[in-house]
């Protein structure tokens, strides 16, 4: 195996080389690039679901914890068993089910469905941010068929810029193990374009809104 | 995204023509027909004397050597001129247009390839520096426009030759994958001629399928190719360049 | 005369596959589509691009200070990065963590990194079993084929040819159905990924403020195996690296947009590190094999910004060869205009890489889409030109020949003549010697110039 030193010095001499500027010249760029600006609508928790929606995914709006709570009882229905994520927003729903990581991974695997907090939603897209750090994991909103996503509508930003350029204000020092922005359910097209849902992450994906 | 179109002349000047070598070679009446267009217009064409190739296949092998070879002469004959050079192909107007300069960088005819690049204009984009009128389509005749992927990419033309078809009265249809290269592409139409055939056919088969006859072009060589299929093939459709339409209109 | 044998060959096949041509046409058709629609999202598309263009310009010019920047910070949370100077040394890396784990089984996301060193055939050789986990590369893994598309590997499979594969690989039959052979590789694969020892996942780009690596994946098999087993490997091309989360937002909106017409794919993940404490699951031990393997060469050349791509897969699905002859036709992990420049550039020594350098029309559609800008067009006439180098005088002959007699105006002139007197006659010829007989074979000539049109239809010699 080459010694770090040697590969990146052998990078630098190569690098060194003198190159024919580009035939068309680069536009200057700050070492902080500019956001990227987007035509359509970008605000509100309207725009938000029309995203989530467009991709597969399900989103349910409730006035307070007492409405969430139902709401996320009727979408659990009678699937079981029920995992529970360890997030402040999940636990004040007071939902029934195992409790994550209490439970152990296996639990999770064997889920029917599993009840996660998030770190912010993103409107343009229609994605949830989740990681390891809040979750206290990775698998609890990957291994089952259903996930469901609760969040407060402020945690509602525009766009994805608004997390990524502003990782301090998440995650102040070291950023989590793994953050991911999820953008609906699983999802295949591998075979003659068509769409199949829940190939190995979920399936269906409910990202329950509470106001506040 | 607008047409780069010069600055406006006034009528009568004199234009430098050069015609190519494929029309010199295999259709030298486009030729002609190009120069009465221009003189109709109001010009003073002028074919340059000892203008032959561009060496635009060549160059497009990577035979860079071989296409100054050829290119020379052609830029000496030229540059014996003054005023506009326009060339009815797209890809030839590329090839002088955007490519000399590298071609005779670091040669003594630099400077002089420069300079002549710079006054090189395809001729669509050329006659559509004078307003062109609308007229509407009423009971004209359907043609389809085939954009040569020179004219639309390299030289950014796509609107100027529909409006001049349009003015002269038929009625410019869209075909599925106008866009999409024909197939010649210089040497790869018989160093690949089964891709370049594929690739023909697509084009044909789309033109069919709109119901239109007459195919039209800016770039003799995509018309010698979609014809030469449409031949073999046995179909009823005929290419005709530009000029030729905008001539007889 | 610089050509592309094996090239056609491998086209003549793949342009007699109806089923193919169907495939790749509507495959391609409906990303481009997606494509064109997904950018109108955007205020300035265009404006995005050259944005994303000048930042990953900047990164492979500033390459080695931000891949040292960058192993440095994930060094500090816990990941190991290893570094591969060739195929062989980053297998060695592989194979040296798998034996250290006494792994037996192996899940693999897609990683185009690790076909190029053909990592697979040397597990296997080891007694490890290894199974793609993408639905794509897990379907031609069944059938023993590469892939045949960046984004869309089994491009080329239908649903019966899945199923067939699907059934031999069940022991029991599986039905053409797409949602049926989705659940049955679901279930196939949910078990490997929660017993395998080791999983091994692509690099779509590295973050070097954070030493970051993000995943971008629709299925969720790249959160699986970067996730459920106790070491994750991810394979990186050296050049795909960014300076800042903020710039990895630039390339993400242009990303999948470019791919395959989504805003974000399914799940983009940001990796920092192995399972850090507090966490029940993730890896004990993340690896990040960093791969030269011809990179470096490039980097040293005029083709420099080769490495500025970002693997989206949107030249593919514009250019007009591909969507008639498939990846295959290429014969390399790299089809389509991307890998025409790339291929012949890492694998400099192989004729049948060089010779994908010629296997185009050049009509710059990719340039048109490449969210990075690379010149693709500019680059092809490069490599040619560096071929030309190489051909011998007797193919050098015809243009030589040519060049000689077309600088003259006499020789210009007695070429129209013989045209002019043969063309009558040769015209609808079938055949002949030369350039002349590629074109007879299967097109007309010119007879020679038209009556003056009077409108309406025309007389035709």
């Amino acid at each position: 195996m080459t010694d770090k030193e040697v590969f990146i010095s052998r990078l630098r001499h190569a690098a060194a080389v003198r190159v024919v500027p580009p035939r068309r010249a680069l536009v200057a760029v700050d070492a902080v690039p500019p956001r990227v600006e987007f035509a359509i609508d970008t605000e509100g928790v309207d725009v938000f679901e029309a995203a989530l929606s467009a991709v597969g995914g399900t989103v349910h709006r409730a006035a307070d914890l007492v409405a969430a709570r139902a709401v996320v009882g009727e979408v659990i229905g009678t699937r079981s068993p029920v995992v529970l994520g360890c997030e402040p927003d999940v636990a004040a729903l007071e939902l029934e089910g195992q409790r994550w990581p209490h439970c152990g991974l296996r639990a999770a695997a064997e889920a029917a469905v599993t009840v996660v907090g998030c770190v912010a939603m993103v409107a343009v897209t229609g994605s949830v941010v989740v990681d390891a750090r809040l979750a206290r994991g990775r698998s609890i909103s990957l291994l089952p068929p259903v996930c469901v996503v609760v969040a407060r509508s402020s945690q509602l930003v525009a766009s994805p810029g608004d997390v990524l350029r502003h990782r301090e204000d998440f995650w102040p020092g070291r950023v989590p193990s793994q953050v991911v922005f999820i953008t609906g359910p699983s999802r295949s097209a591998d075979i003659e374009m068509t769409l199949t849902r829940g190939v190995h992450g979920p399936g269906e994906l409910h990202v329950v809104v509470v106001d506040g | 995204m607008a047409d780069p179109i010069p600055p406006a002349r006034h009528i009568g000047e004199e234009v430098a023509v050069v015609t190519t070598c494929l029309v010199d070679q295999l259709r030298p009446d486009i030729g002609d027909t190009v120069l009465r267009l221009l003189r109709g217009h109001g010009y003073r064409p002028i074919r340059v004397r000892g203008a032959m190739c561009c060496g635009q296949p060549a160059w497009n092998t990577g035979l860079t050597s071989s296409a100054r070879r050829v290119a020379r002469p052609t830029l000496a004959a030229v540059a014996g001129t003054t005023g506009p050079v326009v060339v009815p192909s797209g890809s030839c107007a590329t090839m002088m247009r955007e490519f000399w300069p590298d071609l005779f960088r670091n040669t003594p005819e630099e400077a002089l390839a420069i300079a002549v690049a710079r006054r090189v204009t395809e001729l669509s984009a050329f006659l559509a520096r004078q307003a062109v009128p609308q007229r509407d389509g009423v009971g004209a005749e359907r043609v389809a426009y085939h954009d040569s992927c020179h004219m639309l990419r390299e030289l950014g033309i796509r609107e100027a030759p529909r409006r001049l078809l349009a003015a002269s009265g038929v009625d410019v249809v869209d075909i599925a994958g106008a866009e999409l290269c024909c197939g010649f592409g210089g040497t790869f139409a018989v160093k690949l001629p089964e891709i370049s055939i594929a690739m023909a056919d697509e084009k044909l088969d789309a033109v069919v399928a709109a119901g239109v006859r007459r195919v039209v072009g800016c770039d003799y060589s995509c018309l010698l190719h979609l014809q030469g299929r449409a031949e073999r093939r046995g179909l009823d459709i005929e290419t005709v360049h530009l000029a030729e339409v905008l001539e007889s209109a | 005369m610089p050509d592309a044998p094996m090239f056609a060959a491998r086209a003549h096949i793949a342009l007699r596959d109806i089923r193919l041509q169907a495939a790749v046409r509507n495959v391609t058709g409906q990303m481009v589509d997606g494509r064109r629609r997904a950018l109108t999202d955007l205020t300035d598309p265009e404006g995005v691009r050259e944005i994303a263009r000048a930042i990953r310009y900047r990164s492979v010019e500033r390459l080695p200070d931000l891949l040292d920047h960058w192993a440095t910070n994930l060094e500090a949370r816990g990941g190991q990065v290893h570094w591969a100077t060739d195929a062989g040394e980053a297998v060695a890396a592989v194979r040296g963590i798998v034996r250290r784990r006494g792994a037996r089984l192996v899940v693999k996301g897609k990683s185009m990194a690790s076909e190029e060193i053909h990592l697979n055939e040397a597990l296997e050789a080891d007694g490890v079993e290894v199974l793609e986990t993408d639905l794509g590369e897990y379907i031609i893994q069944l059938a023993h084929e590469p892939p045949a598309h960046i984004i869309v590997p089994a491009i080329h499979k239908d649903r019966n040819d899945v199923a067939a594969l699907f059934t031999t690989d069940a022991g029991r039959p599986i039905p053409p159905d797409i949602p049926a052979e989705a659940a049955y590789a679901r279930a196939r694969l949910r078990n490997a990924f929660l017993t395998a020892d080791v999983g091994i996942s692509g690099v779509n780009f590295a973050v070097a403020d954070t030493g970051s690596i993000c995943l971008v994946t629709n299925e969720g098999n790249g959160r699986m195996v970067s996730s459920v087993p106790p070491v994750h490997i991810a394979i990186m091309g050296m050049e795909r690296i960014v300076a800042s989360w903020a710039e990895l937002d630039v390339m993400l909106a242009l990303l999948a947009r470019s791919a395959t017409g989504q805003r974000l794919t399914s799940y983009t993940n940001v990796i920092t590190g192995p399972r850090q404490e507090g966490e029940l699951d993730g890896p004990e031990e993340l690896h990040v094999i960093v791969l030269d393997a011809g990179r470096v060469g490039i980097l040293g050349s005029e083709f420099r910004e080769v490495l500025d791509c970002i693997r989206c897969g949107a030249c593919l699905n514009v250019c007009p060869v591909y969507r008639h002859v498939g990846g295959h036709a290429y014969g390399s992990v790299y089809p389509g205009p991307i890998g025409a420049v790339l291929t012949p550039l890492l694998r400099p020594d192989e004729s049948e890489s060089r010779e994908l350098a010629h296997a185009s029309s050049l009509c710059g559609a990719c340039v048109e889409v490449c969210p990075v800008g690379i010149p693709l067009v500019d680059m092809l006439l490069g490599l040619r030109r560096r071929d030309a180098a190489d051909i011998g005088p007797v193919k050098r002959a015809g243009f030589s020949a040519w060049s000689a007699l077309w600088s003259s105006r006499l020789g210009f002139a007695s070429t129209r003549i013989a045209a002019k007197a043969v063309l009558p006659l040769a015209r609808h010829a079938r055949g002949g010697p030369g350039w002349a007989g590629a074109w007879l074979q299967t097109r007309t000539l010119p007879g020679g110039p038209r009556r003056r049109a009077t409108g309406g239809r025309k007389g035709r010699r």
